[in-house]
């Protein structure tokens, strides 16, 4: 007996202007058939699908990259991982394992931390909204307080005043750094305000100001900006050093560092804009590295990455839920996975991978998500090869964002697989509508 | 053995790519002593359907796919038909060719194209800095970043002025009205930033140029264009000899050690006389097969340099040569479309 | 009319399909190649089956469903009626 070709799924693509081409065209569909060594369909099979899953190795290994294109060009360089990106404990507490410090937002981000033990002298506590209560336990558990605004430097002053001793702070500033400017956080440099924060916390007597933060932007891909910010620290520290003898313990140049997504607005992949690690850091360290001190007397540097550390590890396997034409011509799929679990849709195009072999044909396609809204689209135009029901893809690079910002609705939200070593941990059991319920109550009365 | 030469770019329409005017001045005057291999993008780009001119065509991936998978099939191709150079013609191409850069090198094949950082300086955003910088002039420009900005700028600059996006589209604007609309126009499609630029009375010269990296010009051709398509690309246009220019270009190179062809917008104010710095689009241009007519060979000169070989700067460029452009029809069966559409490659 | 398609269709070796009719050009795979060569021979749509079993290695469920799909492409590009 002859042995039997191998099947795709037949199909016929007709040739648009610009000829439809496996080599002229993006063949963005790769089978990604494994994931950390696992076969895609057995962990839908066994652990459901949607279904995000962490590569743990990959985490690690990008935490101990980052600190060493750092450390190596400012020795008193450190990651605070920035919780809002993904402050699952698990995640967390891997990062904290390597040694990550907490870059916290909220009391509730704060609460994480101290849940997993985190020290803390090692919470740097930022965000335009803090309470009163929140202030207290940071500032008795020792924490790094970055001021944003004045009214949260009255609060903090009275507290000193009922602490009855002087509290240390690190004050937030902003600079015209990019289109458009960020001027939300703290005190702008250029209109002067900055210096007034400085002056007046230094001159109230109850605050002493030890840090100084700035937060450049998000997901920025262009270094200039990053050395647009560290000349600005570097200059500013020199003028308030000199004029009203601050001496820093740390200054923090914030997060923004970009992922190998590409934007939704940008032309070439991200894969070609991004910037490295020692791209990053080439360019920060050497500016501070000049700032108004001898070498060994450095004030610490902190840099708080989420997105770079945490969006490649995490892929999510979805599954084709079903196909159309639409009157265009073009083809549409329907997954089982909506904006709700992928809010980065927003601002990603993100890659659809198959988690099977389905032959080099690929089409433009329109990528639908579950929800029964019309504005679930999580890609307008794909190439993605010929699938059917129950067919996976993979869209990898979804650790950042997506998980915190996730909505239960109309749907349960998935399970979150962690993959290390061979072993497979849930680090998040998917939702049942109990789980979802469980705070609610119908009174006697309405039944 | 000759020296095979694989040239991107080769869609010549009424907004012609350059690849085809860098291969006719590669086989000027007697032909080449080497393979030309088309490098195309879409099956429908139409110089690869010129078989005079070709030796064989390959499909590639678009500049802004995974440049992996890019450098993968380059290396292929290399592998069915050594490539000893690219020259790539299109702006969207240099990020990904500069990224790339290493590995061809690795594998042997030669390129010839600024660093990143050089590339970067003259881009729209930043060239009004570099002109400040280097004592070059250039119109007055402000880089919009949110609409509070945008009355100051205008004040500053007054009217006429043009309103321009960061790569695509520019309009010449008379009052507020017209720049808010324009404004709001551009804001909505591409974002900010969006450039406001002060209107020149002035004369409009381009120049080519090659450039050795170590901030010498070896080769420079200034034209005035002499008839425009409705997309303001040129139709016609003709070689000059001007000092002026040339010396502008010189000091531009040199400034930026720029390494590789480019082309230069410059407008010269009729009050003034002052030269103004537009543009530099790091390539050739498409009317790079003036040049040669005008006794520069700059293709050929930057196979040269990109061998490393070592090249001396050309006397002054011809004037007076002129260029018209003639649209012509290619006829060709229809498994030629077949082959690059199933296969990807074409061999003449 | 040439047999079942709606105008004179030719396919190469290599998949590429002409429409002389309307001048349209197609891609199609390896199995639709196959189905179509086999559709161009007047087989009938009932021992399709049987022949894609018999040339490939697949599930009866699966293929068809899939040649079920793939009539339906077929009349969306207006090949066939």
């Amino acid at each position: 007996m002859t042995e039997k070709r191998i099947y795709t799924k037949p199909t016929i693509i007709r040739h648009t202007v610009g000829v439809m081409n496996k080599y002229g065209r993006p063949p963005a569909t790769v089978p990604m058939n494994r994931l950390v060594g696992y076969e895609v369909k057995e962990l839908a099979a066994k652990y459901g699908s949607p279904l995000f899953v962490l590569n743990v190795q990959e985490l690690r290994e990008k935490y101990r990259d980052m600190t060493r294109a750092f450390k190596t060009r400012y020795p008193k360089a450190h990651i605070a991982y920035s919780y809002k990106t993904n402050y699952m404990k698990a995640v967390c507490s891997i990062l904290h394992q390597e040694g990550a410090w907490a870059e916290v937002v909220s009391g509730f981000e704060y609460d994480i931390a101290k849940n997993l033990n985190v020290d803390g002298t090692k919470i740097i506590f930022n965000g335009p909204y803090k309470t009163r209560d929140e202030l207290i336990r940071a500032f008795t558990e020792g924490s790094m307080v970055n001021i944003d605004n004045y009214d949260e430097m009255q609060l903090i002053e009275d507290i000193a005043e009922e602490m009855d001793k002087v509290l240390e702070v690190g004050i937030r500033v902003n600079m015209d750094l990019n289109n458009p400017p960020w001027h939300k956080f703290g005190f702008n440099m250029e209109a002067g305000h900055a210096f007034e924060a400085v002056k007046r916390a230094q001159a109230s007597g109850k605050l002493k100001v030890v840090g100084l933060h700035i937060h450049a932007g998000t997901y920025i891909d262009d270094v200039s900006i990053y050395s647009k910010a560290a000349q600005g620290l570097v200059d500013f520290y020199t003028y308030i050093k000199a004029q009203l003898g601050v001496n820093l313990k740390y200054w923090d140049m914030g997060g923004g560092y970009a992922s190998h997504n590409t934007l939704n607005w940008a032309w070439a992949p991200a894969e070609q804009t991004c910037p490295t690690y020692d791209q990053y850091a080439e360019t920060i360290c050497p500016i501070l590295m000049n700032g108004p001190f001898s070498a060994n007397n450095a004030p610490k540097l902190f840099i708080e990455p989420g997105r770079a550390l945490v969006d490649e590890p995490i892929s999510l396997i979805t599954s084709v839920a079903a196909q159309k034409r639409l009157p265009s011509g073009a083809r549409g799929i329907v997954l089982d996975a909506g904006m709700n679990i992928l809010s980065s849709v927003q601002w990603y195009s993100y890659n659809f991978q198959t988690g099977q072999d389905s032959g080099f044909m690929v089409e433009d396609t329109v990528i639908y998500g579950g929800l029964c809204m019309n504005i679930d689209v999580l890609r307008q135009s794909a190439s993605v090869p010929p699938v059917r029901r129950g067919d996976l893809l993979v869209i990898p690079h979804v650790g950042a964002y997506n998980i915190s910002q996730s909505w239960q609705f109309i749907y349960l939200r998935p399970a979150v697989i962690a993959i290390d070593g061979g072993e497979i941990h849930v680090i998040k059991k998917a939702e049942t509508r109990e789980y979802v319920q469980e705070f609610e109550d119908v009174p006697d009365k309405f039944k | 053995m000759g020296i095979n030469v694989g040239i991107t770019g080769l869609h010549a329409t009424d907004n012609p790519a350059p690849g085809i005017g860098v291969i006719r001045s590669l086989k000027h005057p007697d032909g080449w002593d080497g393979e030309i291999i088309g490098l195309a993008y879409d099956v429908m780009d139409t110089g690869i359907y010129d078989e005079d001119l070709l030796d064989h065509s390959y499909m590639i991936p678009y500049p802004n796919t995974n440049s992996q998978q890019i450098l993968e099939r380059l290396l292929y191709i290399h592998d069915q038909n050594r490539m000893d150079v690219i020259i790539p013609t299109l702006d969207s191409e240099l990020a990904l060719f500069q990224k790339l850069e290493p590995d061809l090198k690795k594998a042997g094949i030669a390129i010839f194209i600024p660093e990143v950082d050089v590339s970067k300086k003259v881009s729209k955003v930043y060239i009004a800095d570099f002109c400040e910088e280097n004592n070059i002039d250039s119109p007055t420009t402000r880089i919009i970043k949110e609409p509070g900005e945008l009355d100051k700028s205008i004040k500053e600059i007054g009217f006429p002025l043009m309103v321009k996006g960061v790569f695509y589209e520019a309009f010449k604007c008379r009052t507020k009205v017209e720049v808010l609309t324009h404004f709001d126009e551009m804001r909505t499609k591409w974002g900010y930033p969006i450039i406001l630029q002060e209107v020149i009375e002035a004369e409009e010269y381009d120049i080519c140029c090659v450039g050795d990296r170590d901030g010498n010009m070896l080769g420079a051709v200034p034209i005035r264009k002499t008839r425009l398509t409705d997309k303001g690309k040129a139709w016609a246009a003709i070689t000059l000899k001007n000092d002026k220019l040339y010396d502008l270009s010189k000091k531009i190179l040199k400034a930026l050690k720029w390494a590789g062809p480019c082309e230069l917008e410059i407008l010269q104010d009729k009050k003034t006389k002052k030269m103004h710095l537009i543009e530099i689009n790091p390539r050739f241009p498409a009317w790079i097969y003036l040049c040669t007519g005008a006794d520069q060979n700059l293709p050929k000169m930057v196979v040269d340099l990109a061998l490393g070989k070592k090249v001396d700067p050309l006397p002054v460029a011809k004037s007076g040569v002129t260029f018209v452009r003639h649209a012509t029809d290619l006829v060709c069966p229809i498994e030629w479309l077949e082959k690059l559409t199933t296969i990807g490659e074409l061999h003449y | 009319m040439s047999g079942i398609f709606n105008s004179e269709v030719t396919i190469s070796d290599s998949g590429f399909l002409f429409d002389h009719g309307t001048g349209l050009t197609y891609s199609l795979n390896e199995t639709g190649q196959f189905i179509f060569t086999k559709m161009k021979e007047e087989v009938h749509a009932n021992k399709m089956l049987e022949l894609i079993m018999e040339e490939f290695d697949i599930n009866e469920e699966t293929a068809r469903k899939d040649i079920d799909d793939f009539y339906r492409q077929l009349k969306e590009a207006g090949l066939i009626d």
